[in-house]
């Protein structure tokens, strides 16, 4: 890559590092808010060694979707999981029927910003 | 593979384009605006525009962190950037990004120590392994990505590392959405709501649009079906005159968000009163700043930084797409003095910007409609 005329060489994968989970998906992880979704495969309280479709391993922040245990599908960005994968929905397949949405009945609560605000 | 394949089913696609055309009204025009840009790249890698009737017209919003960076805050982190014995860290895009003088990969080529990373707490690894040298993070990006940078101080303080700190650029979903609810010219019939954004804050900040401007709003996954999927059902909405959230990403996104996530984001992060947007200029409470119990990793306080206000440049009309007031290829430079090699506006910059998608995947379809026409 090149930048005003320099030669710049960018560094290489650290194949422990978040970045070998992120890396198969193309994309900037933050401009496409992209997750990456990922398979536990040894728990821990703060980081947990998971691994993705493609087989790449890596540690990934998990304090945010404790606890976990061995098997447990989450969604990675930036290195943290951010969610898991529903068990019941996980295999929902999209079909073009009116799949009922998630909104529960009787939940027609009035947005509420200040609070939203309070939350960020 | 799981989770991919079965939302890229060809023959479903064409069933939920056949749909959606049935629902559309005759003679109505309908513009629903995606919000993110993973949508924008989905759209035009995948093609999903030729599944739609004209009728239909999908508007690109502001929803890519790195396009919405104004270019005063890029001349802040490369300020940063070149102070002795700092080793700057940022997300891969966010590097050309172009400031009023330069990039940080340009810093880069001119001796700085700028490094990519994939996440903030690899920005804690180095800080860690570098003690004799000030690590800063330049933090960008949107509900999805703040509780990363959040879960990273708070290990940084439980560690007691001191040679690292974050130049916030955090910003907010819900203010921008209001801003371009507000704008006189765009006028837009319904929103596909980010899917990961969801993730953390949840479905319910999104009610107002339906509530107060009767909008309907559609939370919609990544796939090309999650996405038809996603726009047959704000058609639906418009066909039986409702307007609600719905939540079509049911499989990742639980309708109260992650409250652990919004708990941290509110031990570390407060609300900025205002905060410049590229294109869309200030808003007020729509960017988050370290609270005091995080100054100490605040880098704004630790470097003293210009906080000049940079404008673009006159020829970039990145602000008019981002508000979906003009199509990519209808700004003057796109594609030719502004190309992702050489980009002159942010939009150009990521792959999730509409101008550098539309580059990469929808040009050739667009010169082929105009030499049709």
């Amino acid at each position: 890559m090149t930048a005003g005329g320099a030669r710049v060489e960018l560094p290489t994968y650290d194949p422990q590092s978040y970045g070998a989970v992120c890396a198969t998906v193309d994309g900037c992880l933050v401009c496409g808010d992209v997750a990456v979704p990922v398979t536990v495969i040894e728990p821990g309280e703060a980081d947990a060694l998971c691994e993705d479709e493609h087989g790449a391993r890596g540690a990934v922040g998990v304090e945010l979707v404790v606890p976990v245990t061995e098997g447990d599908r989450l969604l990675v960005h930036g290195g943290v999981a951010i969610s898991r994968l529903a068990p019941d929905r996980a295999g929902d397949s999209p079909e073009r029927s009116d799949r009922p949405h998630d909104r529960p009945k009787g939940s027609d609560r009035p947005h509420d910003r200040a609070e939203r605000r309070e939350s960020a | 593979m799981r989770f991919v394949d079965e939302f890229r089913d060809a023959e479903l696609a064409r069933t939920l384009g056949t749909e959606i055309a049935a629902l559309a009204e005759p003679g109505r025009h309908y513009k629903v605006m995606e919000v993110c840009g993973g949508h924008t790249h989905t759209i035009y890698k995948h093609g999903i525009e030729d599944h739609l009737p004209e009728s239909v017209e999908l508007v690109h919003g502001p929803g890519c962190p790195v396009c919405v960076i104004p270019m005063g805050r890029v001349d802040d982190g490369i300020h940063i950037a070149k102070q002795p014995d700092v080793i700057f860290t940022c997300f891969g895009d966010m590097m050309r990004v172009p400031g009023g003088d330069g990039s940080l990969i340009d810093a880069k080529a001119e001796g700085a120590d700028v490094r990519f990373v994939y996440s903030p707490l690899d920005a804690l690894k180095i800080a860690r392994n570098n003690p004799d040298k000030e690590v800063v993070f330049f933090a960008i990006g949107f509900e999805t990505t703040a509780p990363s940078t959040a879960l990273t101080l708070m290990r940084a303080k439980a560690e007691g590392v001191t040679n690292f700190s974050v130049m916030s650029n955090h910003v907010t979903i819900v203010p921008p959405l209001m801003a371009l609810l507000e704008s006189p010219d765009l006028r837009l019939d319904a929103f596909i709501g980010p899917g990961h954004v969801s993730t953390v804050i949840g479905c319910r900040p999104y009610e107002f649009i339906p509530s107060d401007y009767g909008q309907p709003v559609v939370v919609a996954g990544f796939e090309p079906l999650d996405h038809l999927q996603s726009i047959y059902m704000i058609m639906r909405q418009l066909d039986q005159g409702r307007s609600e959230v719905e939540n079509q990403y049911g499989r990742v996104v639980p309708w109260e968000g992650n409250l652990r996530a919004l708990e941290i984001l509110e031990e570390v992060f407060e609300l900025r009163p205002y905060f410049e947007w590229r294109g869309l200029g200030f808003i007020s409470q729509s960017a988050l700043a370290l609270t005091d119990a995080y100054s100490d990793f605040d880098a704004e306080l630790r470097f003293n930084i210009p906080g000049v206000r940079v404008a673009d440049p006159k020829a970039c009309q990145c602000g008019e797409v981002l508000k979906g007031v003009i199509k990519p290829w209808e700004c003057k430079v796109f594609g030719t003095a502004c190309t992702p090699e050489t980009p002159i506006g942010t939009c150009m910059v990521s792959s999730e910007g509409a101008c550098a998608a539309y580059y990469n995947f929808g040009r050739f379809a667009r010169s082929k409609a105009r030499a049709g026409a």
